[in-house]
């Protein structure tokens, strides 16, 4: 009898105990995730339907009229327009030129073929150093080093990359492409060194080459990360400010903002009666993104179903 | 080699860990909390003018309170001193209420908003009290500052720093290369001196000599361009006969072009016409208004008096119109700045560096636009530049130059927006308000005022005599206080309900929209991206810069 007692009392402290331990591993985050996210973001949608009255310093009710504004704005602000182009043309250079190369590169290092880790080092440059040190640098070498060659050898005067209005957009977007390569690359890479060995033999046993391996083999295999980066960066169109912010500050020209930027920018700058405005922004730039987002993660996942 | 790379790691995981135990910036590290004193966290922003001046106000603080009681049980008061670059702009009122610190030393603050939405503790009785040497504060603050200051009939804040931005001249190029105008504009030399003993043009503001009732020095200013037309004759002669490049700014923040704007505009609207640009009321008096442009391309220039209701006429000033002729003239002309300035990679003080060894290394720069505090921040690279090249490089000479004025006399505008106040939070403690007010007044005492001036070189926005102390400040901090004492100063900042709804639209900043157009529907941040990228004009870049009646009543007029 006082055995089974002893059992069901160190049962019942077992899973007391079992359940204090998780909640010690999740309270925590679970305080943050409500604090920093819900709380904050309720506090940004409310704002979104308020408007400041200077005088009293206080928010009050003012309808969806901030709602109308930004659809206002994006007919009489040219920018907006184009701000929307640049963060299309950001994503889909990402999509349809970083991706690619970043699965070849992981490729290569995963074959560990020739000087692969020292393109391990080159690729995961961006990550270690500072973003604004390494934006520094690139801007120095753009600005000031290439103008130097171009004189070396061609004896002519020539301007920075950066500084030229013809080259900046380009410039900045193929150093958002260098600077968040390394993070796939380690992705990719990573997953690529899970894959069964017996599965690459069986292909090679088969007599398939390193391209065959990669696209029947290597791609499919890693599709679920290729997904996620792909979902990621969509659900990040309207959020992606493409490095602006280290190189310009807040003030890159209209000619080359993203939405991202945008709202980056401006809330950086942005007294009280201003917040409200954004918020509304922001939740215009949601209701557009969350439902394109969900979409194209299902149909990722239908298409990865085929695998 | 494992065993190189095992420390190797270890080293860097310790260069990893090493900043979490690193001591905060602040003014004891090391010091220990003592209990028997009352303490007093001060917050200020560590940019700007820096932060030893508070350090050595802290001591003298300490010093002199030594035997004081604030609180029962304690004597003395022990003053913490915390420099913050986020002590600045809007992220302090949003973060103010959780703040440690009881008093601030801030910049670019929205002032009227943070005292309206009760951040700021009431201080009228320090800034009315009599008990200070010298007088109240109040008698030693300019009237516009006064009102300014007030919100609903009460203070909250005192002014701190002044920052003047605009064009500094290297006055001993100017010395030796003669760049004078000639008395005589048919001497045979385009109107410019001979040498430096020839007779000068009597300059912007039209008089010489030394007036004897007021003792003012009009001839400071003699031979320096009186017209735009002679200004720029002034950039081809040093440009094409000298050899000399004008400007130096720095490619990465384009937005410094604004110094020369705001100069130019400065020197034409004078102080009315500037401060207008935040209160949107002249008062009654007639100002130059562009209403259009002939068929020459030439401005069509009307008197007109300025209302709240009429505010819109403010985007519409004369002297407006011609700093953008004069910004679009520099522009036009890639030899009027140097290569760095069109180079992103080229930060203020890269162009601080080269503009030092400009005329030192004999490829001399006449103009850089900066602001008043610019030596201090170059402070460095001067001492840098005596070790290089020998005595010649002591004792430099710089000031502003003196633009061409519109019949308003000529004015500084302070741009720094720089204030000090006591945080609202703390208001339940009454030993604690007592100390922060008296630490707050202490910093406004006449000779504190002389200390801050003396370490700094930059002076505080209330009225003081700097007395032997003026002597040991560099020409050009000499030349900026006399200035900004003599011809009068201003800042375009105001409790207009118009301006501080909408600061960010009206402020005359290089950070503000200001300078945001939009010209054949492409819209430009920069009148470096509109001029020189695109080709805008400065009559189209000014005509966007214009509102119309309708959108002033309907979108920026506050009651």
């Amino acid at each position: 009898m006082d055995a089974t007692i002893k059992r069901g009392g160190g049962y019942a402290k077992q899973r007391r105990n079992k359940l204090l331990f998780y909640i010690s591993l999740v309270g925590l985050p679970s305080l943050q995730f409500v604090i920093f996210y819900i709380i904050v973001n309720f506090n940004s949608i409310a704002l979104a339907f308020q408007s400041y009255d200077s005088d009293n310093a206080v928010y009050f009710f003012y309808g969806f009229e901030n709602i109308k504004q930004v659809f206002v704005n994006f007919s009489t602000q040219s920018f907006l327009p184009a701000a929307v182009k640049n963060s299309l043309i950001c994503y889909s250079f990402t999509l349809l030129v970083g991706i690619p190369l970043a699965i070849i590169f992981s490729y290569y290092i995963y074959k560990k073929s020739f000087f692969s880790g020292g393109f391990k080092v080159f690729l995961f440059m961006p990550q270690i150093v500072s973003a604004l040190v390494f934006a520094l640098i690139f801007r120095f070498f753009t600005d000031n080093a290439i103008p130097q060659f171009v004189e070396m050898f061609t004896g002519e005067e020539a301007d920075g990359l950066l500084s030229l209005p013809e080259t900046r957009f380009g410039t900045v977007l193929f150093y958002t492409l260098w600077a968040g390569f390394g993070t796939q690359v380690l992705m990719y890479s990573g997953t690529m060194s899970g894959i069964s060995d017996s599965v690459i033999e069986a292909g090679q046993l088969d007599g398939i080459n390193s391209f065959q391996e990669l696209i029947y083999i290597v791609v499919p295999m890693i599709f679920p990360t290729i997904t996620t980066f792909i979902v990621v960066g969509f659900s990040g169109i309207f959020i992606n400010q493409m490095n602006l912010y280290a190189f310009f500050g807040t003030k890159a020209e209209y000619a080359d903002y993203t939405l991202g930027y945008y709202m980056y920018s401006a809330a950086t700058e942005a007294g009280p009666a201003e917040l409200p405005y954004l918020s509304a922004f922001g939740l215009v730039m949601t209701l557009f993104a969350a439902p394109l987002t969900l979409g194209l993660r299902w149909a990722l996942n239908k298409l990865g179903e085929k695998f | 080699m494992k065993k190189i790379q095992k420390l190797g790691a270890v080293a860097l995981a310790a260069i990893c860990c090493a900043g979490v135990f690193a001591f905060p910036a602040c003014s004891k590290q090391g010091e220990q909390v003592d209990e028997t004193k009352t303490q007093l966290h001060v917050g200020t922003f560590s940019g700007g003018v820096g932060y030893s001046w508070l350090e050595n106000v802290e001591k003298r603080f300490e010093q002199d309170y030594a035997n004081v009681s604030f609180e029962p049980g304690k004597t003395g008061v022990q003053v913490w001193i915390d420099p913050q670059s986020s002590y600045s702009g809007i992220a302090l009122s949003q973060t103010m209420k959780t703040n440690q610190n009881a008093v601030f030393f801030v910049e670019q603050v929205y002032y009227t908003q943070m005292a309206k939405s009760g951040n700021l503790l009431e201080i009228t009785d320090i800034v009315q009290s009599t008990d200070r040497e010298g007088g109240s504060l109040e008698s030693n603050i300019l009237d516009w500052q006064l009102d300014e200051l007030k919100v609903n009939g009460k203070y909250y804040a005192l002014p701190h720093y002044q920052s003047f931005t605009g064009v500094v001249y290297d006055v001993d190029l100017f010395e030796k290369e003669a760049l004078y105008l000639s008395a005589d504009p048919d001497n045979g030399n385009g109107g410019f001196v001979w040498d430096r003993e020839e007779e000068r043009s009597l300059g912007p503001d039209g008089k010489t000599g030394v007036d004897p009732e007021t003792g003012y020095d009009y001839s400071a200013d003699d031979g320096f361009p009186a017209t735009y037309d002679e200004l720029k004759a002034l950039f081809y002669y040093m440009e094409d006969e000298k050899d000399i490049t004008p400007f130096i700014f720095p490619g990465q923040h384009k937005t410094y072009l604004a110094r020369l704007f705001k100069g130019v505009a400065e020197a034409y609207n004078g102080d009315l016409g500037m401060r207008v640009q935040a209160t949107f009321d002249s008062n009654g008096k007639q100002l130059d208004i562009v209403t259009g442009f002939d068929n020459n391309g030439d401005p069509i220039i009307e008197q007109k008096v300025i209302t709240p209701e009429t505010g819109y006429l403010v985007r519409q000033l004369a002297g407006n119109y011609y700093a953008l002729d004069i910004v679009e003239h520099v522009l036009d002309n890639e030899d009027y700045y140097t290569k760095s300035s069109r180079q992103g990679s080229s930060s203020q003080t890269d162009a601080e560096e080269e503009y030092i060894y400009s005329s030192l290394e004999g490829e001399p720069i006449a103009f850089l636009l900066e602001g008043s505090y610019w030596e201090s921040e170059a402070r460095e690279k001067f001492t840098q530049s005596v070790m290089d090249i020998g005595a010649k490089a002591e004792n430099r000479n710089f000031a502003f130059f003196p633009f061409p004025q519109g019949g308003n006399g000529t004015t500084m505008t302070d741009s720094a927006s720089a204030y000090s106040f006591i945080n609202a939070r703390i208001k339940d403690d009454t030993n604690l308000v007592n100390t922060a007010k008296e630490f707050l007044a202490y910093c406004y005492q006449e000779q504190e005022l002389v200390e801050f001036t003396k370490e700094t070189g930059v002076s505080i926005g209330v009225q003081y005599e700097l007395g032997d102390v003026y002597n040991e400040l560099t020409n050009f901090q000499q030349s900026c206080w006399d200035s900004s004492r003599g011809m009068g100063y201003s800042a375009l900042v105001s409790s207009n309900p118009t301006y501080t709804t909408s600061q960010a639209k009206f402020a005359l900043l290089s950070n503000s929209n200001y300078y945001d157009v939009v010209i054949d529907s492409e819209p430009y941040k920069t009148m470096y991206a509109a001029m020189k990228e695109n080709g805008k004009t400065a009559a189209q870049y000014f005509q966007a810069m214009w509102i119309d009646s309708g959108t002033w009543t309907g979108t920026y007029y506050k009651q």
